[in-house]
Formats: structure tokens, C-alpha cells, sequence
């Protein structure tokens, strides 16, 4: 980005109205280390997703930045960032925090918002059925990938059902 | 502040020191110097402490046994320490003064007073077991000598592995051993001694690993361990490879923090010391492994603040050492044996990067014993089971009588652990000023040499050392061949002539014999030459008649395949040391008087507490002090990070300095000129109006102290007001300046006049400064907004937890590049702007502030320059004092007797000068406290007669022990002299000879094994 940041137009209460958050009160220990990203499983899939980068994002007041993203809702709530950070960051209430922030500021609609939860739960069921089917025995030589395929195509009536 | 007022009535002058590492070890020779009786209680069975398995210290790249071991040998050696290993202090009771200690010794199972350390035990042991020296990379037997070097040298039996505990019939050792030292029936002791003081220095041990992802990995070394693969000593022989597969190294990984900087587990300070372990680490790798090994450090900030602790680590990048700038996360398992490190790089993006090998750079705790030990004697602790101290000074303890030392207090290096332990030996030993002492035996002086007419009779000693030497050299035929060199007239072989028996034997034939020289052919005079001088001295000989031939290390062990071949060389290395007996000159040892006065030349904090120092232990101390007032640089502060008032404790010193009739304080006077030498100094001194006083004393203590650097023309300084520097807005917080209630965005730049071309040291004391100003301005107003740019942020040691607090108080800190260093433009009616590069959110950052504040670095106050011209010691790189050792002789110079303390030795905090203040005190009292001061027995002597006054000499002489005398030519201040010989070796004329190591002596040995 070639703009210069003027921190003059940066929300310097952004982080404190964070802070108040349930479980966001560690937010000002962040020290910047980098424990969180390097072991977060979705920066490990897209590197544009960067816990850290984002509490700086915070820190600095970039509100509409961070709210506005769309990598807000990436996150897959493992909470490795909270549980190795050395500084008891819990970025994974957070980021939570970030993304109802959003919602109620009308950076997301509502509507999206849902759907998104939608994909999370859908997701889980997916990932666990996908897992169950592999380990089951007799599975035979499919893929993987034809697993998880097929087991989405079974799936799809079901949550039509839901 | 606390001042310690000497007892008058002690009934034990016996200070105990619980601890044997460097820190321990230092102290209790100090102490013995002042004529104060130690006992040095040490858990394990050996002295040493950690500092033993390191491989090379920073940053001087010193072997580090080699500069621990004389130590070691030192202190087992001194009439008034008595070294107790395998003891720990059960309970002290009693006031100081007069303590009673109990003390529990564990069982040896190995007779000290006979045990020689020959090893036959662990050749037949057969249990073997990891060996903890080398930390489980190697295998060591269940009875052995811990490591080669030990002291005392003595084998030690592990209970917890040896057969014959575990009710197997086993007794190889006690079968095997020549000496009969095995005695597997020991049981425990419990030990009693009165003491009038205690000094803790247990020592640190590495930070547990915790649950660090991967730490348990093939790949993945402590940096402990990585140390041992270092050394030549360690399990591959000094060879960088990767343990278990030997798989060659190319790319090391270093992880930084590693039980450091995470209050979430524990530890919320930092180690201080890693990072410049890693650097060293590093640099050693590159040197020692195959060409083009790479080495990565992964670290949040580099922390190099200490004196020459910047240079270096600019020296490793300029090597190729890279820094990442991240805590590495988890390390992960790869195919080949090596490990993939985790980080975040400088955009925030996850990153991956394959090593052969991680090194994980462990942090600091205090060792396991310490917190225990602090429990039962009543100690409280604090975070991290760190002593907590009740003032400014970190060696005291709430219970008076007890200090701690080294790392006890706070993570350190060696030299931290090195001076608090000092300091708090250096409160002992106020404590017990008045305490009756041993008389010490009057200075040992050499009986006079024996007639030397006639042709020397010589003895020859030769030691089979157990079965060291004799099972590769047939002893037998070498006595018959020694018997026929020239002048022996006597010759035989004990098992061991260390031996309190054989020894005896000797001291006898040297009066049956009427022998007027001694060749002892065993193991190194190193540890055993002051054995053997003592037998000479007993029986009558002057001790310099003792030759010495090494046939353990530089024979039999390294021909241990080769006897005939062995038997040769011993042969030779006989023939040289009996060609040198004939000629070697007697052992002459030279004894000056002392004044027992001291000079301080600056009335600083650090001069002064040396001041008092010394007057408290009954010494005239003068204090010339430039300034019409005390307190130097001190005077601008008014606040520390730790809570304690600086203004409080200046006026504290001053009126204890004016107060006490020992101190001499002459204010407004500049010291002109400094003549003569240790114990007989005499200064000229320039009094305000042109008056001049001269003074005479023993030492020179340099408190000649600092200034903040003025950055005049820097980023508007000087051109707007409202840009000022970190002492300024210090100034002006406690002068309640209104001026401040205005200011609502506050802009902190670090490193301005440091760490640059031209400045390029780290000024130590800048990022504390910037967070005690910024925390002190948040609580006083918290809407203010606090933005610090810096490099490297380094708040080592427990700063690390006012980091913390800062940023807890809302205070940002943005990184800065330094290669895009940020601009800050003055519009006269609007708030001042500075533009910033944000590497991490790749754009430019503009900020606005009402003020701008410059971390202004420290420089040495001009009068060091001039002081250290007067007494002939030199400058830094940087033109700071330069102390005699960078490790383990911090507050001393060069020039004998003169000592250095405070910001005229480099920056450093006011706790941490007035730490180094009392460690140079302890170093002169040590001095003045001798009754003479004697020559060494090396020296140089100028043979008036040859030389041709060209002075070449002069300029050599790194101790200024030549002085141009009446006739012209140099004369050798035999009191300064250390014998290094330069002087010899640059004379053109030949004119300068050795008292030692003469030329005749080498040519006789040279002759000796052309002849052979």
C-alpha cells in the first residue's frame, strides 16, 4: 500500500472498547513475537491470514481495516494462538469479539453472518463424517478426496432436512 | 539506603559462602585476600559450577576452562579457604557475627586425602550411565572424576547407578584402587562452623523446557548441550555434527526466548544472557564446522546492551550470522533428521525454514537449591524464586548477616553474577571489619638459595601416577637412564608422589642426600608445582631449584601406543629438565610497603559508595571530585524504574561521605598528575584558586563517570523546544512542569547518538529510561498517548516485566528500521509530525506529537580520557575506561592497582554502578589490606651495563612497569611487572633478561636434546 498511514486517522480507542470484550483484557500485553501466526493451521493454508498482524491492526486503531476484512472470518477457533501465546493473549476470543464488532457495526450484514456460522457447522460435520468414513474399515481405495466428496453429496438432503 | 555499620563485637571473622561456581569461587578468594577465613560450601562434587561445561566465553572467545580452571586450583590452594564438596547448609542459627552453620556433606565413597584421581576405578566400573557433564550426549561410569579438570581431583561414586548399592556383589573400584581411597561404608556427615557471615551464590540452572513443540526432537539441542558439541572436551571431540546420525551441519537454528519473556509460564523476565550466547555460539560454528555453515537466530529483539556486546554483534552479521526477528514457535520433525522452525516474519506472515540442527536457547532460573535454601533461612523471594531485596542494593537480603550473589537476584551473564557476588562479599566483609582475623602467616619468604658451589646434586622424582604413566612407560629403565645423567645423584619412582607419603620420602632424601636441585617428572606443575615447592621449601631448598617435566599429558597419554616411542621422549624430557636444574636460578621474591590509602578521582554515586567501601573497612580514602558539588550524572535523576529515589539515596552518600572520618572529599579539584606505582602513588591535585595538595596512597579507584550525549541539530533538537531528550522530560516531570499537562500525544525515538556510525555502541540504559518515563507519565495521566520507536527493545533482565507494564498502560511500541530511520518536520503553530516505515504493515506511518522525545545515548565524561592518560590505562574502542578482562576482571585495569568503576567503565544503571562500586572496593581493600606488596617471582631485570637508551621497551610494556631512570635508561617497577617478557624479546641489545625462563635456561635445554 503506497498511502501513508496517518495514525491521526486511526481509532486510538478502538483497542480499549476491544479490551472491555470478554476474555480480550490481555489485548495490550500483545508483544508482536509471532507465536500465534506461525502456529496457526490457517496461516498455514493462507498466508494472508495473520492472527498476529491483525492484533497490530488493533493495536494501532485500524478499525475499519480489520472490521472490514474479509480474512476476519477465516479463523478456525482452534485456539493454538491462545494457548502458546507466552504474553496470555487470548486471540481467539478476540478475534470472535472482532467479528460480532463487525456485524453490529454493519461492516457484515447479519444475514452473511449467518450463513457463515452455516458453512462453520456444516464444515465440522464434514470434517467429521470425512474422518469417520476414512479410519472405518473396508474402506477400499478411495481417495481421500472422493471421500470427503462423496460424503458432501450424501450430506446434501440432510441438511436440507435440518 | 543501607549503610552496614562494622561490628564491634564479632565473635567469628569465618564468612561461609554457599555456592562453588565462578561467582562463589571469585568471592572466596577476595574475601581470603582481605585475611577473612572461608568455608565454600558446593552441592556437587567438584567446584566450577556451570561455568565448567561452557566450551567459549563471550565475547573474548576464552576457553572457558582455561580462565575458570586457575580459579579452581587458586582457591584449593589458599591457607584460609577450606572447600567443603557435596555439602549443603541445613540450618543457621544465631545473629551476624556469630552464626552457627550446619552443614550436611553426602558421601564421596572416595577417600579425598588419598584419592589422586587416576581413573583406575572408572576403567573397571562396569556401569555406565549418561554422563551429566556432558549432558546426556555422552556415557559416563558410575564412579569417575566429573569432569578433567575437577577440584578437588577426585573420583566420586554415584550411588544412584552403582551396582554394589543396587545389592549386586560388586567391588571392582575398591579392588582396583592403588591408593585403597574406595570406601563404599561412608555415610553421611553433618558439619558445624561458627561463622560470622554467610554469602548465597547457588548459581542458575537452565529453564525447564516445558511444553515447547518439538523440543524433545533428534534435532533439537539445549544450548547447554549445543556448548558441550562445542568443546574439544565434549562427546564429538569439538566436531559440529548433528548427534545421533552425525549427519554434517549446514544450516543451525537458534531459538531465542525459550523459557524467557512468557509471564504466562513463569517467567517474565528475561534471560539476558542468551542472545549473546547464541551470537557466540554462532560465530564458534562457523569457525569449527564445515566451510560455509550457515546460522539463523530467531529472536524478538537482540539484546546486546553490555559494554563491546554491539561491536560483536555487528562482527557476527558481518560474518554472516542472520537474525530473524520472531519468536520461533514449535519446531517440526523432517525426513532427513533435521527440523523445520516456525516463525513469523517481518510482514506477519507465517514462515517455515529447514535446519540441520535447532539449538534451543534456554533462559535462566536460579539453580534448584537456591529458593529451598531461601525458605529455610526465612529469605523471601520474588517472581521467578528470585531473591527479593529489600532497597537499591540487589545483593542484600532481609535477614541481616546474609547476602546473595550472582544469579540469585536476576538473570545475568558471568560477569553480572561476578560483581553482586563481590558486592555482597564486599558487605560481608564491612560487616566483619572489626572482627579478629587469623594472623596471617608473615609472607612466605624463600630461605636463602644453597651454596651453589660445586657441581648441583640433583634428585629426580618419577611418578608412575597409578598406572597413568607407568602403563606406557617402562619407569624401571627410565630411572636406570636417569641415574647416569649428569649431576643426579639420586633417583626414584613412587606410585604417586603427590602422595602425603611420598612427599615425606622426598623431603627426607633431599636431607640424606644433601640434594641442592629437584626434578619431579609427573603430571602438569600446573596443578602440581605448588605442591612440590612447598616439600622444597620444608626440607630447606629454595622452591625455584624444582624442575618440572610433564610425562603424563605430554607423554604417556598421547603415545599411549607407542611405549618404546614413549619411553624416548621421556627420556629427552628428562634430559632437558636435568640440563635445566643445573642452571635454573633460585625463586627471589621482592616485598614493597603499601599506603594503605586510596584515591577516588569522581564523587559520583559509584565513587562514592567505593569511597565508603573502603573507609568502612578502616582505609583513609580521598574523593577529588571535578564539580563544586557531588553526585555527577546522578544529580539529573529523580525517579528509577524499580520505585526507589535516586535524589534520597545521593543525599544518603553524601552525607555518609561528609560524615565519616575516613573520607576525605575535595570538591572543585582535578587530579594533575599521578606518579609512581601500586602501594606508593602520589597525585598532584588542583584545588579551585590554583592551590594544590599531594596526596599519597596505595590505590587508584577511576569513578570518572558519564553524560548524556547532547543531540544538538538531530531531529529538530535544539531548533524546538518541544523536542527534548530522555533526562530533560525526566527533569521536567519532577519539576511538575505544566507544560507537560498540555502534551496529549508523546513520540519516544530510541537509539539516537547510539548504535550509529561514529556512536556505534549500545548505550544499555535508553529503552529503560523510555519506559520509566513513559509508565511515569501514563499513571500520572493515562489519556496521554505514548508511541515508542525503536530497534530493539531491550529491557534485559527484570526490565522485561516494566515492558510489560508499559504496554499494559497502553503505551504502542512500532519498530523502526534503521536503514529508514523516521523524520519528524517542526511546523511552528501545529503539533510536530514524523513519518515512520512500517515494515510489518509495508507503509509509511505518519504520527503527530506535541512532544518529541530522543533516547539520547551516554558517553564517557571527558575526565576518564584525561584520568586514565595520568595512571597509564587505556581507552575502549568506544573511549571508555578499559578494564583489564571484558569477563572475569571487570573493575580492574591493566595498570596494577588501579581500579575502574560506574559509566566511566560503560553505561549502565545507578543499581548496577553502585554493584560495580563495591566490587572495586573489595579488589583495592584486598590490596591495601597487605601487610607488603610482593613482586611476582617472573620479572624483568635490565642489565644497565648492555643497554643503549633506546627506549624500545618503554613503548611495549603494557603495564607501564618501566620507568626511565636516573641514569637514562628504563628501570622495571618490579611491583607492576607481570613478567610477560615483550620487553625482552623488542631489546636490541639483549640488555633485558627474565628472572625465570632465561635464556641459559633454554639454551641448556635446547643443548640437553641435540646431545640426547
Amino acid at each position: 500500500m503506497d498511502v501513508p498511514l496517518n495514525l491521526e486517522d486511526c481509532d486510538p480507542r478502538f483497542p480499549e472498547m476491544l479490551a472491555l470484550e470478554p476474555g480480550c483484557g490481555h489485548l495490550w500485553r500483545c508483544v508482536g513475537c509471532g507465536t500465534c501466526t506461525a502456529l496457526c493451521p490457517v496461516s498455514a493454508v493462507n498466508p494472508e491470514f495473520s492472527p498476529g498482524l491483525i492484533l497490530r491492526q488493533v493495536l494501532l486503531g485500524l478499525k475499519r481495516e480489520v472490521l472490514a476484512a474479509p480474512l476476519l472470518w477465516q479463523c478456525a477457533r482452534c485456539a493454538r494462538c491462545s494457548y502458546f501465546c507466552p504474553q496470555e493473549v487470548r486471540f481467539v476470543d478476540i478475534i470472535q469479539a472482532l467479528q460480532r464488532l463487525a456485524v453490529e457495526e454493519g461492516y457484515l450484514p447479519p444475514e452473511v453472518a449467518r450463513r457463515v456460522e452455516e458453512a462453520e457447522a456444516l464444515l465440522a460435520r464434514l470434517r467429521q463424517r470425512t474422518l469417520e468414513r476414512l479410519t472405518a474399515p473396508g474402506t477400499g481405495a478411495l481417495s481421500p478426496r472422493e471421500v470427503l466428496s462423496r460424503t458432501l453429496r450424501e450430506m446434501d438432503p440432510e441438511h436440507e432436512g435440518d | 539506603m543501607a549503610l552496614i555499620t562494622p561490628l564491634t563485637r564479632a565473635t567469628s571473622s569465618r564468612i561461609l559462602v554457599v555456592g562453588g561456581g565462578i561467582a562463589g569461587l571469585q568471592a572466596a578468594l577476595d574475601l581470603a585476600e582481605l585475611g577473612f577465613p572461608v568455608t565454600l560450601a558446593e552441592q556437587g562434587p567438584s567446584v566450577g559450577g556451570l561455568m565448567a561445561q561452557l566450551d567459549k566465553t563471550f565475547p573474548t572467545h576464552d576457553c572457558a576452562m582455561c580462565i575458570l580452571s586457575p580459579r579452581m586450583l587458586e582457591v584449593a590452594r589458599h591457607p584460609l579457604i577450606e572447600i567443603l564438596t557435596l555439602t549443603r547448609l541445613a540450618t543457621l542459627t544465631g545473629e551476624p557475627g556469630d552464626f552457627i552453620a550446619t552443614l550436611s556433606r553426602r558421601p564421596r565413597y572416595v577417600v579425598l586425602e588419598r584419592c589422586s584421581g587416576c581413573g583406575e576405578c572408572t576403567r573397571v566400573c562396569p556401569r555406565s550411565l549418561p554422563d551429566p557433564f556432558n549432558l546426556g550426549l555422552s556415557r559416563a561410569k558410575a564412579i569417575r572424576v566429573p569432569f578433567p579438570q575437577a577440584v578437588p581431583q577426585a573420583a566420586v561414586l554415584d550411588p544412584g547407578a552403582c551396582r554394589h548399592f543396587q545389592g549386586r556383589p560388586c567391588r571392582a573400584c575398591v579392588e582396583i584402587c592403588p591408593a585403597g581411597a574406595v570406601d563404599l561404608s561412608q555415610e553421611p556427615e553433618t558439619l558445624v562452623r561458627r561463622v560470622g557471615a554467610v554469602l548465597l551464590t547457588c548459581g542458575l540452572a537452565p529453564a525447564p523446557l516445558g511444553d515447547f513443540p518439538g523440543a524433545t526432537l533428534p534435532g533439537v539441542l539445549t544450548s547447554l548441550q549445543f556448548e558441550r558439541l562445542l568443546s574439544a572436551t565434549g562427546p564429538t571431540g569439538g566436531r559440529v555434527v548433528r548427534p545421533g546420525d552425525g549427519a554434517p551441519i549446514r544450516r543451525l537454528g537458534f531459538l531465542q526466548c525459550v523459557g524467557s519473556r512468557e509471564p504466562e509460564r513463569g517467567a517474565p523476565f528475561c534471560s539476558s544472557h542468551c542472545c549473546l550466547a547464541s551470537l557466540k555460539e554462532a560465530v564458534l560454528a562457523a569457525e569449527l564446522g564445515p566451510p560455509g555453515l550457515e546460522s539463523v537466530i530467531f529472536a524478538m529483539d537482540l539484546r546486546a546492551p553490555g559494554k563491546g556486546q554491539e561491536a560483536y554483534l555487528e562482527r557476527a552479521l558481518a560474518r554472516g550470522v542472520r537474525v530473524i526477528r520472531s519468536r520461533a514457535a514449535a519446531v517440526e520433525p523432517r525426513p532427513n533428521g533435521g527440523v523445520a522452525v516456525l516463525f513469523t516474519d517481518l510482514h506477519g506472515r507465517r514462515g517455515e525454514m529447514e535446519v540441520d540442527l535447532a539449538v534451543l536457547a534456554l533462559g535462566q532460573r536460579p539453580a534448584a537449591a537456591f529458593p529451598e535454601l531461601a525458605r529455610r533461612l526465612g529469605l523471601p523471594l520474588g517472581p521467578g524464586q528470585y531473591s527479593a531485596s529489600p532497597g537499591v542494593e540487589p545483593w542484600e537480603t532481609l535477614r541481616p548477616g546474609i547476602w546473595v550473589g550472582g544469579a540469585a537476584r536476576e538473570p545475568g551473564d558471568i560477569t553480572d553474577s561476578l560483581l553482586s557476588a563481590a558486592a555482597g562479599a564486599q558487605a560481608a566483609a564491612t560487616l566483619l571489619a572489626l572482627a579478629p582475623r587469623p594472623s596471617l602467616t608473615p609472607a612466605k619468604m624463600p630461605p636463602p638459595a644453597a651454596a651453589t658451589a660445586g657441581p648441583p646434586r640433583i634428585g629426580v622424582y618419577l611418578c608412575h601416577c597409578g598406572t597413568n604413566i607407568a602403563k606406557t612407560i617402562d619407569l624401571s629403565r627410565l630411572a636406570e637412564h636417569v641415574r647416569g645423567l649428569p649431576g643426579v645423584v639420586w633417583a626414584a619412582d613412587p606410585l604417586f608422589a603427590c602422595s602425603a607419603d611420598a612427599t615425606r620420602q622426598l623431603a627426607q632424601a633431599i636431607g640424606e642426600h644433601h640434594l641442592t636441585r629437584v626434578v619431579v617428572a609427573a603430571c602438569t606443575p600446573r596443578t602440581h608445582e605448588a605442591v612440590f615447592r612447598e616439600v622444597l621449601l620444608q626440607a630447606g631448598l629454595n622452591p625455584g631449584f624444582l624442575c618440572f617435566a610433564n610425562l603424563r599429558e605430554q607423554c604417556a597419554w598421547v603415545h599411549q601406543n607407542d611405549p618404546e616411542g614413549a619411553l624416548q621422549t621421556a627420556r629427552d624430557l628428562l634430559a632437558m629438565a636435568v640440563r635445566r636444574a643445573w642452571v635454573v636460578p633460585p625463586l627471589e621474591v621482592h616485598a614493597f610497603p603499601v599506603i594503605p590509602r586510596a584515591l577516588v578521582i569522581g564523587g559520583g554515586p559509584a565513587g562514592l559508595t567505593a569511597a565508603l567501601a573502603l573507609a568502612d573497612q578502616g582505609f583513609h580514602t580521598y574523593v577529588v571530585e571535578r564539580e563544586a558539588q557531588l553526585g555527577g550524572m546522578a544529580r539529573r535523576l529523580s525517579y528509577t524504574l524499580e520505585g526507589t529515589d535516586p535524589r534520597r539515596l545521593l543525599q544518603d552518600l553524601e552525607a555518609a561521605a561528609y560524615g565519616h572520618p575516613n573520607v576525605e572529599i575535595l570538591t572543585g579539584a582535578q587530579v594533575a598528575e599521578v606518579s609512581g606505582q601500586v602501594g606508593r602513588f602520589r597525585s598532584r591535585v588542583r584545588r579551585q584558586g590554583g592551590r594544590e595538595v599531594v596526596l599519597e596512597h596505595g590505590v587508584v579507584l577511576l569513578a570518572t563517570g558519564g553524560r548524556e550525549f547532547r543531540p544538538e541539530g538531530r531531529f529538530g533538537y535544539g531548533q524546538d523546544p518541544r523536542v527534548l531528550t530522555q533526562l530533560e522530560l525526566e527533569e521536567r516531570l519532577a519539576g511538575e512542569d505544566p507544560e507537560l499537562h498540555r502534551a496529549c500525544q508523546v513520540v519516544m525515538l530510541q537509539c539516537v547518538g547510539s548504535r550509529e556510525p561514529g556512536r556505534p555502541w549500545c548505550s544499555r540504559l535508553c529503552c529503560s529510561h523510555a519506559l520509566k518515563n513513559a509508565i511515569l507519565l501514563k499513571r500520572r495521566r493515562p489519556g496521554v498517548e505514548i508511541t515508542v520507536l525503536y530497534r530493539d527493545l531491550r529491557a534485559y533482565g527484570r526490565r522485561e516485566v516494566y515492558y510489560q507494564e508499559a504496554r499494559e498502560l497502553g503505551v504502542q511500541f512500532l519498530p523502526y528500521d534503521p536503514g529508514r530511520p523516521p523524520e519528524v518536520s517542526l511546523p511552528r503553530k501545529r503539533p510536530l509530525r514524523l513519518r515512520v516505515w512500517s515494515e510489518l504493515l509495508q507503509r509509511e506511518i505518519t504520527l503527530t506529537a506535541d512532544l518529541v522525545v530522543l533516547s539520547a545515548g551516554v558517553e564517557p565524561h571527558p575526565g576518564g580520557a584525561e584520568a586514565a592518560r595520568l595512571v597509564g590505562t587505556p581507552l575502549s574502542p568506544e573511549g571508555f575506561l578499559q578494564e583489564a578482562h571484558a569477563k572475569l576482571r571487570p573493575v580492574e585495569t591493566v595498570v596494577e592497582g588501579v581500579f575502574l568503576c560506574g559509566l566511566a567503565h560503560s553505561p549502565r544503571s545507578l543499581e548496577e554502578a553502585l554493584t560495580q562500586a563495591e566490587a572495586a572496593a573489595l579488589k583495592a581493600a584486598a590490596l591495601l589490606a597487605r601487610p607488603a606488596i610482593l613482586s611476582g617471582e617472573l620479572y624483568a631485570r635490565v642489565e644497565e651495563a648492555h643497554c643503549r637508551r633506546c627506549l624500545t621497551c618503554m613503548g611495549v610494556c603494557p603495564y607501564h612497569a618501566l620507568r626511565l631512570g636516573p641514569t637514562g635508561r628504563p628501570q622495571v617497577v618490579l611491583e607492576a611487572c607481570r613478567g610477560c617478557g615483550l620487553c625482552a624479546t623488542v631489546c636490541p641489545a639483549r640488555a633485558i633478561s627474565l628472572s625465570r625462563a632465561t635464556e641459559t635456561e633454554i639454551l641448556a635445554q635446547i643443548t640437553a636434546i641435540l646431545e640426547v
